[in-house]
């Protein structure tokens, strides 16, 4: 036997009630005392065996009546599953796991409670209709199980996808009654452009909508991580998608690696303050403390690495009157963009200044000759482990720099001046270090590097040719010298000589060998966290805060939600169309009225009413 | 001795009033003056013959009784004075078994018992009958032989508020053990429920009868010893043995009726046989019927 309503198999409970009467009926009595019981022991006698009996009949009677009650609503049918009505009902549940459906639905999410709903439904319906289960959002795939079911980040929804596919489903294995019961929050964004016209009107279709409960949902779709140095204050962008209206948001909690950052008053301009002490991988967290908050959306995990802050020398060799004409305009706009760093910039005409305090890098921009006493700070510097980055300009001392190249401490002997034509860098070593990310062509293609009026260089034997023009010259050398590190720039990177300093291809070549020198890439560890997607490759650019998008999981967490009507005559269902249930899900009750043929109710009412009349007829008799 | 006021009788005459008393004086005196203002003087009232002493004659004296001998001899005239002398013996026997402290309504079965013994006495007092009283317990031990004396019903009284009820016991065996002491025939009174062992109890009062005592049974029982509430589940308590029923009476009422009454006319025939007069009284009647009773017992007697 089969029941429709097994739900009210939990009436079955009722029958403690008449139990506990009967049980306290004989409890609560009042005390009487007699001289002799003698004539009620007598009198007991004969009356006592016949009103147990009668009593015990009224309480089954009862019991009975109130079992007959239960089954009514159960309501109770003959056969098995695979009966007439179930062989002849199809349905296909659809639902919706966009991202949206991880808005708030009380005090679970809206994904939960769809999920209870689809349960539920299952129960119903199951003893009479067959039940495809399929989950939706910009695809659509058949479930087997409501575990199944999961959301799918970073999604939209297609309704009419989805629709399309459940009438397909349907309509390949027709059945007299067929049902698409839709479990949505009704978005606006996946609704289709043209309503669907091919509605069979043998299909009957239920909306259960789900609706987020708060007003304001709130989901944390990026954050923005500078990029970091040691013993610099930083801002982190969080960007919240903000559903309904907007409201202020002030509880936004920083952790860095499980630590709690003290953030005084958040606001969206001045974002999360930060300040790490020193170089390395930090694990970081950003929360949003919201009642509104989105369950899924409330958390962004970051992993980033953070620099220690290099200080690097700008030796200019020539300071012009406009910074238009100056030769090392472009380098010290490189170098000196940040103003937290602790770069500074001299003239060679300063000497005294020259290596004065120890320098990660030195970069010497249209210097045409180092005097004695810088010879000797140089050498030092490099035998110490120092690196140095030259950018030749058209007016070198050839013989004092040829001394230098004489010493070890140049890579590169000076020949003549080469012509003045304009030439590319044709080759480059590719493996190497400082300039495999280019490897990538979108992060800078260097064949679009040009020089023009290049010295004619002669690499030194023990130095490294990294990248040569069309006519052989080369146009980047490495050299090692002591613990020291050096690499020339065959160009000033004046905008006189050539348009690399204005090309997107400077920033990002000057970032690398600087970072090769200083050795900034090789501390860190080339691992993934897994809870989030860092861009693989480095941003191009040397200093400065450069604003990084990371996207994680982007959910669909911004609700635009149509009216119910809208949402129906956009996908093309038409008022006149049957057995549209409009519930809530609270509320929503479906295939409650169908009759079974094989339904043993009306035997039940029978019983019942003969019941009824046992327990009126002994009640009677046992007065 | 005090005078009862002539309000006061009547009123006591209700068992409201009486049973809520707890001065068996008071209410001996209430019920019995009260009782008698209704009755037509009886010739056996006052009567005595032994010479007691002389006093002055005093204005309004009936003068047969004037000592005329004595007038002769000293010119003075004195009256003669009498001793009441006692007219008969009356015996009256108080169950105190548990069974007697039934009280389902405006006092127990025993303080109804009691308050009837106390004005019995009063009035055999007055009548100079000299009255004992004999506490049925299971043994004799408390009890008062037959006397007429000042100060008798105050012994009496007093005897009565000490007593202890309670228990179970064979009151025959007691009632028994008493018969020697009612050696001078008389009348033989109990008041008892008569709950325990009936038969062997009226067997010992008919020889009683048969030894030349007029025997008057009070039957005392509760209100609802006859007649049970009308509906209702109730625990039903055994007082003598603390044993418990519980039962619907709405059930049972009638037949338990049936059956009592029909144990109430038993007695009633048996009693009616052995020449006893059987007396069957609720907590709630009237205590003058016990003085009639007995008044009119008296007359036979005598």
């Amino acid at each position: 036997m089969q029941f429709i309503n097994s739900i009210f198999l939990i009436g079955l409970l009722a029958i403690a009630i008449p139990i506990i009467i009967h049980l306290l009926k004989n409890r609560k009595v009042q005390k009487l005392w007699l001289g002799s019981l003698r004539f009620l022991i007598e009198a007991q006698k004969s009356k006592r065996r016949r009103k147990n009996i009668k009593e015990l009949l009224l309480l089954i009677t009862r019991c009975l009546i109130l079992l007959i009650l239960v089954a009514l609503f159960l309501r109770p049918y003959l056969g098995s599953k695979q009966d007439y009505s179930k062989t002849e009902s199809s349905t296909v549940i659809l639902v919706d796991v966009s991202g949206s459906m991880t808005g708030n639905y009380n005090s679970k999410s809206m994904f939960e409670a769809e999920k209870d709903k689809v349960e539920e439904l299952i129960k119903e319906l199951q003893a009479t209709t067959n039940i495809t289960i399929a989950a939706f959002s910009d695809d659509i795939y058949e479930v087997q199980d409501i575990k199944d079911l999961k959301i799918a980040s970073g999604t939209g929804t297609n309704y009419g996808k989805a629709i399309k596919w459940a009438q397909n489903k349907l309509m390949n294995g027709k059945k007299k009654q067929m049902d698409i019961i839709m479990l949505t929050d009704m978005q606006i964004s996946g609704l289709p452009s043209d309503a669907i016209t091919e509605w069979s009107n043998l299909i009957n279709f239920h909306l259960y909508p789900i609706l987020p409960s708060g007003k304001n949902n709130i989901g944390i779709n990026n954050v923005i991580i500078p990029k970091a140095f040691a013993g610099t204050t930083h801002h982190l962008f969080p960007e919240l998608n903000i559903s309904g209206d907007e409201e202020s948001i002030d509880n936004v909690q920083l952790l860095i690696n499980g630590k709690k950052q003290n953030v005084s008053k958040f606001s969206l301009e001045k974002g999360l303050e930060w300040t790490p002490e020193k170089s390395g991988w930090y694990e970081g967290e950003v929360i949003l403390e919201n009642s509104d908050s989105w369950q899924f959306d409330n958390k962004y995990y970051f992993r980033t690495y953070v620099n220690a802050l290099k200080s690097v020398l700008l030796v200019n060799g020539y300071k012009g009157e406009s910074k238009y004409t100056d030769a090392s305009y472009y380098v010290e706009k490189a170098f000196l963009a940040n103003e937290n760093a602790k770069n500074k910039s001299i003239n060679t005409k300063v000497t005294n200044q020259f290596l004065q305090e120890k320098e990660d890098l030195v970069v010497f921009c249209d210097v045409n000759e180092l005097n004695t006493q810088e010879v000797e700070k140089y050498k030092t510097y490099l035998e110490d482990g120092g690196t140095a980055l030259f950018f030749l300009g058209n007016k070198m001392n050839e013989n004092k720099m040829n001394s230098l190249f004489v010493d070890d401490v140049f890579p590169v002997k000076i020949d003549k001046l080469a012509d003045t034509s304009t030439r590319p860098i044709l080759k480059w070593n590719s493996e190497h270090d400082a300039l495999k990310l280019f490897n990538n062509r979108n992060n800078g293609d260097i064949s679009s590097i040009i020089f023009s009026e290049v010295y004619q260089l002669t690499p030194h034997t023990k130095a490294t040719v990294l990248a040569s023009l069309n006519n052989g010259n080369p146009a980047i050398v490495e050299m090692n010298y002591g613990k020291g590190k050096m690499i020339v720039v065959a160009n000033s990177a004046s905008r006189e000589l050539t348009d690399w300093p204005i090309s997107r291809m400077f920033l990002p070549i000057v970032r690398e060998l600087s970072y090769y020198l200083i050795g900034l890439s090789e501390s860190k560890e080339n691992k993934e966290p897994e809870i989030c997607s860092l861009l693989k490759n480095p941003e191009p650019g040397i200093y400065g805060e450069v604003r990084k998008v990371v996207n994680h999981n982007p959910t669909e967490s911004s609700i635009e939600i149509t009216e119910k009507e809208d949402f129906l005559k956009a996908l093309g269902i038409k008022q006149v169309q049957k057995d549209i249930v409009e519930a809530s899900i609270e509320k929503a009750s479906l295939s409650k009225n169908r009759v079974r043929k094989n339904e043993l109710s009306h035997y039940f009412v029978i019983l019942l009413l003969v019941f009824l009349g046992m327990e009126a007829f002994i009640s009677y008799n046992l007065k | 001795m005090q005078k009862f006021p002539e309000k006061e009788k009547s009123s006591l005459q209700d068992p409201d009033v009486f049973m809520a008393l707890d001065d068996l004086e008071l209410v001996a005196k209430g019920v019995v003056e009260g009782a008698l203002s209704g009755l037509h003087r009886s010739k056996f009232i006052g009567f005595s013959n032994e010479f007691d002493s002389h006093r002055d004659y005093q204005l309004g004296d009936d003068l047969k009784h004037l000592n005329w001998n004595l007038w002769g001899k000293t010119d003075k005239l004195f009256i003669k004075q009498y001793e009441s002398d006692t007219n008969l013996s009356l015996y009256i026997f108080l169950d105190q078994s548990g069974s007697m402290l039934t009280n389902n309504g405006k006092g127990s079965k025993w303080a109804y018992a009691a308050r009837a013994v106390a004005s019995l006495c009063y009035l055999a007092m007055k009548n100079r009958d000299a009255t004992g009283v004999y506490l049925l317990e299971n043994s004799i031990k408390n009890f008062i032989p037959p006397a007429v004396k000042m100060g008798h019903f105050y012994d009496v009284v007093s005897l009565l508020q000490k007593s202890n009820v309670k228990g179970s016991f064979e009151i025959t065996e007691t009632i028994e053990s008493i018969v020697p002491l009612c050696n001078r025939r008389g009348i033989v009174v109990l008041f008892s429920d008569l709950f325990d062992n009936e038969e062997e109890l009226l067997k010992k009062m008919e020889y009683f009868k048969m030894s030349g005592h007029e025997v008057i049974i009070f039957q005392i029982l509760d209100p609802l010893e006859l007649d049970l509430p009308e509906k209702g589940e109730y625990e039903f308590v055994d007082l003598e043995t603390g044993k418990t029923i519980k039962a619907d009476v709405e059930d049972l009422r009638e037949t338990y009726k049936n059956t009592v009454n029909k144990w109430r006319e038993g007695l009633k025939k048996r009693c009616k046989n052995m020449g006893i007069d059987w007396v069957p009284m609720t907590t709630d009647t009237p205590l003058k019927d016990v003085i009639i009773e007995y008044l009119l017992k008296r007359i036979i007697h005598y």
